[in-house]
């Protein structure tokens, strides 16, 4: 027997069990879920823990069920959602963790820079699973266990960070129970964007669906780039599903082009995905998006399909 | 039109049946074949085959889940087409990682002549993915029926690559002590 008569046999799995299998993901789609299943995994925690941590509140806060988006005039809200653990959700599918009363979701790995390391702050008790009831998520609970620590430079309500043994660092982000009105208010007030990067790479939809790995890296940062962030930064936060989209698509998903990296001084990254019309989404935060304009966006994609004035990465970063 | 209509016409032998078929499911077949071959041509030819098939099979055949029936025809005609193409060395899409990751749970017992009949084991890999649970269950099928990337996986469970890595490691690991334990290895 080799893969392939394996692979063979498997063309005989029963229709539901194929079926469920994209059942679960049309829920999480549906749903705008994604990644951030493990925000609302812990949400029962925002409540719970919140109140066992300041120890001052008798009963429950007022808490509002509805996972949607709302828009008002101090911008868009991302809430703490809150969703029961029997709803087929499975909470160790994430690594997340929380600390006082916020859920902290893994962002990315930095390999090469454990300066950025800071103050410790608690140690995460990694005691979620999928079989925990919800007076399970407690302060420090989480996915995974293990010191943490707040980011050099970043404000600790934000972004965290644990080390593993390697040395290598990976940053937390808290992306609910927030509010965002303008893109400065992400890129710049949390994320310090401008003047602190040092390069710029980037690559195709198509490559990044499928891991191909065929990333460019700009030779300069070109004005293009800067332009592009000042807009990002005047530009009006908005719920992607209120992005419109065209016959037969049927989440931004389906309008991506490219992927953005902003390689930071201090070795994290800020990694923007670019949507068809203009739209722009941060990684760590995928429910919402701004636009950029027109002529801004269409500058950047010139560069960007003409490979201008950049060059190949290594396909072993 | 609901696929009950749309099995209706094959019963028929209406023609409609086919354009009928493509119009709602081109989308869906195209990502599997294209998983298997990344070849746009090729990907559109197998989709076309896949209605004949449908055409030879409807009837006597009258599938409970139409989808599934296409994407099982799909599934079989890429990978018949992958043989193909890969002996003539044009290289392949997902498959060949995923064959690689395959290899894994024969590793070592390639050699050693097994004899088992295609129906047994698919049977035994049914049982398989019905003994897992739901969340591995879902990962696995979706690595090695519909050969997603695992790119593609994490983004539709919400899960991290890693994760997905992990479970489809450890499910791997399960499946090979299973073929064991059958006698399959």
């Amino acid at each position: 027997m080799n893969s392939k008569d394996l692979y063979h046999a498997m063309s005989e799995l029963d229709d539901d069990v194929l079926e469920r299998s994209e059942a679960a993901g049309e829920y999480k789609k549906k749903n705008g879920w994604l990644k951030y299943c493990a925000v609302a995994a812990c949400l029962c925690l925002v409540i719970i823990g919140t109140v066992i941590w300041r120890q001052s509140v008798a009963s429950a806060p007022h808490y509002n069920k509805n996972t949607e988006l709302t828009v008002s005039e101090y911008g868009v809200t991302i809430p703490k959602m809150d969703v029961s653990l029997s709803a087929n959700e499975a909470a160790d599918m994430f690594a997340f963790f929380i600390y006082q009363g916020r859920c902290y979701v893994q962002y990315e790995w930095v390999y090469d820079n454990t300066d950025i390391v800071g103050e410790y702050l608690g140690t995460a008790t990694g005691l979620i699973d999928e079989w925990t009831t919800k007076e399970g998520y407690v302060e420090l609970a989480g996915s995974i266990s293990g010191d943490f620590y707040s980011v050099q430079g970043y404000d600790p309500s934000f972004m965290l960070c644990m080390t593993d043994a390697d040395g290598t660092v990976s940053t937390y982000i808290c992306n609910n129970g927030i509010t965002l009105k303008y893109g400065s208010e992400l890129y710049e007030d949390r994320l310090h964007l401008s003047g602190n990067f040092q390069s710029v790479q980037y690559e195709s939809r198509s490559s990044w669906y499928f891991s191909q790995r065929e990333r460019y890296q700009m030779n300069r940062i070109h004005d293009i780039i800067l332009d592009f962030i000042k807009d990002m930064d005047l530009a009006l936060f908005i719920p992607c599903d209120l992005v419109p989209l065209e016959e037969g698509k049927t989440s931004i998903v389906d309008t991506e082009l490219y992927h953005l990296y902003f390689q930071m001084e201090d070795g994290t990254t800020v990694h923007l995905r670019l949507h068809e019309n203009g739209y722009v989404r941060f990684q760590g935060m995928l429910k919402v998006c701004v636009q950029v304009s027109e002529e801004s966006f269409n500058k950047l994609l010139e560069l960007l399909d003409n490979h201008t004035d950049a060059t190949a990465v290594s396909k072993t970063y | 039109m609901e696929d009950s209509q749309i099995i209706e016409l094959y019963w028929k032998r209406n023609a409609d049946a086919i354009s009928e078929t493509a119009s709602k499911y081109a989308a869906y077949c195209f990502r599997i074949a294209d998983n298997i071959l990344h070849d746009t041509e090729d990907s559109e030819e197998c989709l076309n085959d896949t209605w004949l098939r449908a055409w030879d099979a409807m009837p006597p055949g009258r599938p409970n889940v139409l989808r599934m029936f296409l994407a099982k025809i799909t599934r079989n005609l890429s990978f018949d087409r992958f043989h193909e193409r890969n002996a003539k060395k044009r290289g392949g899409g997902e498959i060949v990682l995923v064959l690689d990751e395959l290899e894994e749970c024969v590793a070592g017992r390639a050699d050693v002549e097994t004899a088992y009949e295609g129906k047994e084991l698919s049977q035994c890999i049914r049982h398989f993915v019905r003994g897992l649970s739901e969340r591995d269950g879902n990962v696995f099928i979706r690595r090695y029926f519909f050969t997603d990337p695992i790119t593609a996986i994490a983004e539709r469970y919400g899960l991290t690559e890693n994760n997905v890595m992990v479970i489809l490691s450890r499910t791997r690991k399960k499946l090979r002590l299973k073929l064991i334990e059958e006698g399959y290895l």
